[in-house]
């Protein structure tokens, strides 16, 4: 019997979904005790209590408010389309892409103005014939994001939290058919290929 | 504070020190770095969704565990004997493989072979973990079972 990984098990435990491994769990004693094993709570060091969660080491740090707060401006109006465009690639045919920006609590669409510590933004994306979107972090050089999409109409990315300690952050979005490896993307130019295209953003922090 | 440090801990603690004892059996060394990988995780702001804070804890224990494992190869410290795995017999051989190949194998050849072997991630699954493409992942498993081959079959 073929069973699943451990991670997918794992994952399944904490989001239990249908699907292939529910149905697998169903059926095989061995995977579905290693799920009941791993939901039983390990009971927790007292030591650990005051451990302190030391901020700004992943600069963009997902920011879950955010997709709640969007939905609350544009339902109550707040969100102004007109503002100036964004500096984003809309080049004919071409994805388009726009950055949102939300600094406490207020949503508007990013238009080159400098950011400051805790701003949050948000990309969406209209692939436009294209099916996956890679965020690429061109200081730490990692992926912050990367999702199979619709081909068509627009998708939102996570929102990522600055931490304000860089002076400048370079983001990268590409839009392209299917996934671009990390290889490729450190030490590349953010130029457009065959079924890649590529926006490139520099986020500038307000003040010294 | 407490409260969310103690809401990861009873998410994500008993996945990581499962995930410990698939490689290290289950002594002390398992528990070990089944705390430190959590201790750094939750140093760094435990990432959203599930998916992507399983895919660091498997890449953080997985880089822990080999570090332990080579630590042992080079002091010569036994291995505990294994109690986990989903074919008990398969995860046996391939943890003293693993054991007997960790001093001269490359590391990320080994934390390849450990999400491969022992917890049976497919080759996206390892990518996703690694942050590496799948043609490397296939490339660092070959290099593993070439390595392997070597040892089962000297001259």
């Amino acid at each position: 019997m073929n069973h699943p990984s451990f991670l997918a098990l794992d994952h399944f435990a904490l989001e239990p979904r249908a699907g292939t491994v529910q149905a697998h769990v169903d059926t095989c004693s061995q995977c579905r005790a290693h799920v009941e094993a791993v939901r039983v709570a390990t009971p927790f060091p007292a030591a650990l209590e005051a451990l302190p969660r030391r901020p700004g080491v992943w600069p963009w740090r997902p920011a879950l408010a955010f997709g709640g707060l969007l939905a609350a401006a544009l339902a109550l109006g707040v969100v102004t389309m007109t503002t100036p465009s964004a500096p984003a690639v809309t080049a004919k045919g071409a994805p388009e892409v726009v950055v949102w920006l939300n600094r406490g609590g207020v949503v508007t669409k990013w238009a080159g103005q400098p950011i400051r510590a805790k701003d949050a933004v948000r990309l969406e994306i209209a692939p436009a014939g294209l099916d996956t979107i890679t965020v690429y972090d061109e200081r730490q050089q990692t992926i912050l994001y990367a999702e199979g999409v619709a081909p068509h109409g627009t998708s939102l990315t996570p929102a990522w939290a600055f931490d304000g300690q860089a002076e400048v952050e370079r983001l990268r979005v590409i839009v392209s058919r299917g996934p671009v490896p990390l290889e490729a993307l450190q030490g590349a130019q953010c130029t457009a290929q065959r079924d890649l295209l590529c926006s490139r953003f520099e986020l500038r922090r307000e003040g010294p | 504070m407490s409260d969310g440090i103690r809401q990861a801990w009873q998410r994500y603690f008993s996945p990581v020190r499962e995930k410990c004892r698939r490689v290290l059996g289950d002594g002390d060394d398992a528990s070990d770095v089944a705390q430190e990988t959590f201790i750094r995780f939750w140093k760094q702001g435990p990432p959203e969704p599930p998916r992507v804070a399983l895919a660091w804890l498997y890449r953080t224990a997985t880089h822990l565990s080999v570090d332990r494992l080579r630590h042992r190869a080079l002091h010569a410290r036994a291995v505990p004997q294994p109690v986990y795995g989903a074919d008990l017999e398969a995860s046996t051989a391939s943890r003293q493989l693993l054991a007997r190949l960790a001093r001269d194998a490359d590391a990320e050849e080994l934390q390849a072979a450990v999400l491969s072997r022992l917890d049976g991630l497919t080759h996206p699954e390892i990518a996703e973990v690694m942050d590496v493409s799948e043609r490397t992942v296939r490339r660092l498993l070959a290099r593993f079972d070439q390595r392997a081959q070597r040892e089962e079959s000297p001259p």
